[in-house]
């Protein structure tokens, strides 16, 4: 066996440039679908982080039927918003913070002029807990602030259409939890460009939550429970314990109900991806197949000498899938090498990218994890030997004497 | 001979025309014309000036109902003014319409905020615009419609502008007196959003009008307003300074 893949890799050496091309073909399809990978990794992980760290928070607790009516932001849908009851949920394991939260649409007035927009009540000090992100988006002025109980946070196109800067006073008007119109005064204490990622409705403030509560005339209510978990992958843990403690008139949800669409475009993505990556690695392969066929043809004879000398049939198809097999490994492990150099470049600083449409920039950190590498080496590996089948059949079915006679 | 007997025929023909004419013409100005119908739809329910007490019922998705007490006053050169006296959150809150522009008083707030024309009055199924009601004529362009009911009118309004309260609708009149019978509203995409019944039509010291509104929202199942006049006193003084912005909260 030792002598079959010695001979294989003299054999492989022996056509320099023709295994140069070849094994540049697959190194750069692995370069670039190990890069590609990474770079997806990176971009899915900040959208994760973006929606889980900046809007939903890792699980949620609502009142049954919230969810599905969430389009009205009902409000007579409320829980208590007291420590007996998110101190209940706070005792889970694996819950590290939480936060009541009220969403709710009204108008925003200042002078003459008054604009729709959606609002989410927040908890200053619980909500930097559970979404940190919603208040590292704040680009001018403050976040929240539990001493600035009147203080609130805009989204600048909804300051633009006011004319409002931040410092400026607004007035916030909505219709409370039995639907007569209330009013308060505030103040813009901060401006953020983007709600968040994928965010609809660019026109959104965000309200301390016991201004709020007076706003809505529901003192110590909320409409929603936003729960962080560390460590992340423990979710349908900490959903499966939390449904017994909060009780069946409520639902839990995990972030994946709440944003489906999140795991829609990782789905998507990864399709595309998948196909790329084929594509790429089915030309490497074709190269492969190509140069191996060459090969048996322009050694015909000697295979027909080593065939006369007694070797086995069977020794020669594992001969010619060794070589080709020698390629893929060679190939592969240089282009994930170069692929993971790539990656590792990035990872640290990051690629700051801008989503279509959007006005924030967004940092990706590529990442590629093991199991991808190995089964991607596995795969440059095998496929090499199956492109290589039908070359070293051929081979391995030469009759000796007209082996030997060829010309070739 | 030809020319008399063409003579003859011309001159029964012009009397026969004549005479199908004569038929006509007395229905033809018994017909109102839309602009007419749309006049005496404003005649009825927002008269020159007058001074008003309405209760108004919101019945929720939930089938509890929200109740309003408010007293409406209309002014000259269609101003109108209200005041909420119910429920207690209520109290003291004010709207003013001058023109196309409306504001509501906020005592939390102390002062009086610009509001839209198509928001919803009080979280209830009816908009601002159709609270305070003034001027169909103004807003809307009637055309006359087959109402498919010999016994009443249809008009098919489009509004003007986008002050108006809705983009389209139908209105049912029913034919002799032009009491409104019903009312659709739609959407600029055609979407219908709200349908209305006029019920109870009372005297009010000489002016008949219905009573009693129903409006329902037909965006959402089982959401539906009333309002129902208690009183409405007609030709009543209206000071000028009470339809200013700044008036209100006084």
């Amino acid at each position: 066996m030792f002598a079959l893949i010695r001979i294989a890799l003299r054999n492989v050496t022996r056509n320099r440039r023709r295994s140069l091309i070849t094994l540049s073909a697959v190194f750069l399809a692995l370069t670039v679908m190990v890069g590609v990978r990474g770079l997806l990794n990176g971009l899915q992980a900040t959208i994760r982080e973006g929606v889980v760290y900046g809007q939903t928070g890792a699980v949620q607790v609502h009142r049954k039927g919230f969810l599905k009516a969430m389009q009205g932001a009902p409000l007579d849908l409320d829980l208590p918003a007291d420590e007996a009851f998110l101190g209940k949920i706070r005792a889970v394991p694996h819950v590290t913070a939480v936060a009541a939260r009220i969403p709710f649409g009204g108008m925003v007035n200042h002078g003459d002029q008054t604009v729709f927009s959606l609002f989410t009540a927040l908890d200053p000090v619980a909500e930097s807990k559970v979404c940190p992100q919603r208040y590292e988006r704040v680009k001018v002025g403050r976040p929240l602030d539990p001493a600035d109980p009147t203080g609130g946070d805009f989204t600048t196109p909804l300051l633009s259409r006011l004319g409002v800067k931040v410092g400026d006073g607004v007035a916030i008007l909505t219709n409370d939890r039995d639907g007569v119109l209330n009013a308060v005064d505030m103040k813009v204490i901060g401006s953020f460009p983007e709600p968040g990622l994928f965010a609809a409705d660019k026109k959104v403030g965000f309200i301390p939550l016991p201004l709020a509560q007076e706003l809505l005339r529901m003192p110590g209510r909320a409409t929603e429970v936003a729960i962080a978990v560390d460590p992340l992958d423990r979710i349908d843990e900490v959903v499966a314990a939390l449904r017994p403690v909060v009780g069946p008139e409520y639902e839990v949800s995990s972030w994946h109900d709440v944003a489906g669409y999140v795991d829609e475009i990782v789905k998507n993505q990864n399709l595309v991806l998948n196909l790329i990556s084929n594509i790429f690695l089915f030309m490497a392969l074709l190269g492969i197949l190509n140069t191996m066929l060459m090969s048996v043809r322009e050694r015909t004879r000697e295979i027909g000498t080593m065939m006369a000398v007694g070797v086995r049939r069977r020794q020669i198809l594992a001969l010619f899938l060794l070589e080709a097999s020698l390629l893929g490994l060679v190939g592969g492990a240089l282009g994930l090498a170069a692929g993971y150099g790539i990656i590792h470049h990035y990872a640290g600083e990051g690629i700051v990218m801008r989503a279509v449409g959007s006005t924030t920039d967004i940092v990706i950190h590529p990442f590629i994890t093991a199991p991808f590498v190995a089964r991607t080496f596995v795969v440059s590996i095998v496929g090499a030997a199956v492109a290589a089948l039908l070359p070293s059949f051929f081979a391995s079915r030469l009759r000796p004497v007209e082996a030997l006679g060829s010309v070739a | 001979m030809n020319n008399l007997m063409e003579n003859a025929m011309r001159r029964s023909i012009i009397l026969g025309v004549a005479a199908l004419l004569g038929q006509a013409a007395p229905v033809a100005a018994a017909e109102p014309t839309a602009a007419e119908i749309l006049k005496k739809y404003d005649d009825t329910m927002s008269p020159k000036t007058f001074d008003a007490l309405v209760v108004m019922i919101a019945h929720r998705q939930d089938d509890t109902t929200r109740t309003y007490k408010f007293r409406v006053m209309k002014g000259h050169d269609d101003k109108i003014r209200l005041w909420f006296f119910e429920p207690a959150s209520a109290k003291g809150q004010e709207m003013l319409r001058v023109g196309e522009n409306m504001w509501v008083y906020m005592p939390s707030l102390k002062r009086a905020v610009r509001i839209a024309s198509r928001d919803s009055f009080q979280g209830g199924d009816f908009n601002n615009a159709d609270a305070l009601r003034v001027n169909y004529v103004a807003d809307y362009t009637p055309v006359l419609g087959d109402s498919g009911d010999p016994k009443s009118y249809l008009l098919d309004l489009s509004a003007k502008s986008k002050d108006a309260a809705y983009d389209k609708v139908k209105l049912w009149f029913r034919k002799g007196d032009l009491m409104p019978e019903k009312a659709e509203y739609y959407a600029a995409s055609g979407k219908m959003i709200r349908s209305m019944k006029f019920t109870d039509v009372k005297d009010f010291r000489g002016l008949r009008r219905p009573a009693h509104l129903e409006m329902k929202n037909e965006l959402a199942q089982k959401r539906w307003s009333e309002m129902t006049w208690l009183d409405m006193k007609l030709n009543v003084e209206v000071p000028a300074q009470r339809f200013v912005v700044d008036d209100l909260g006084r």
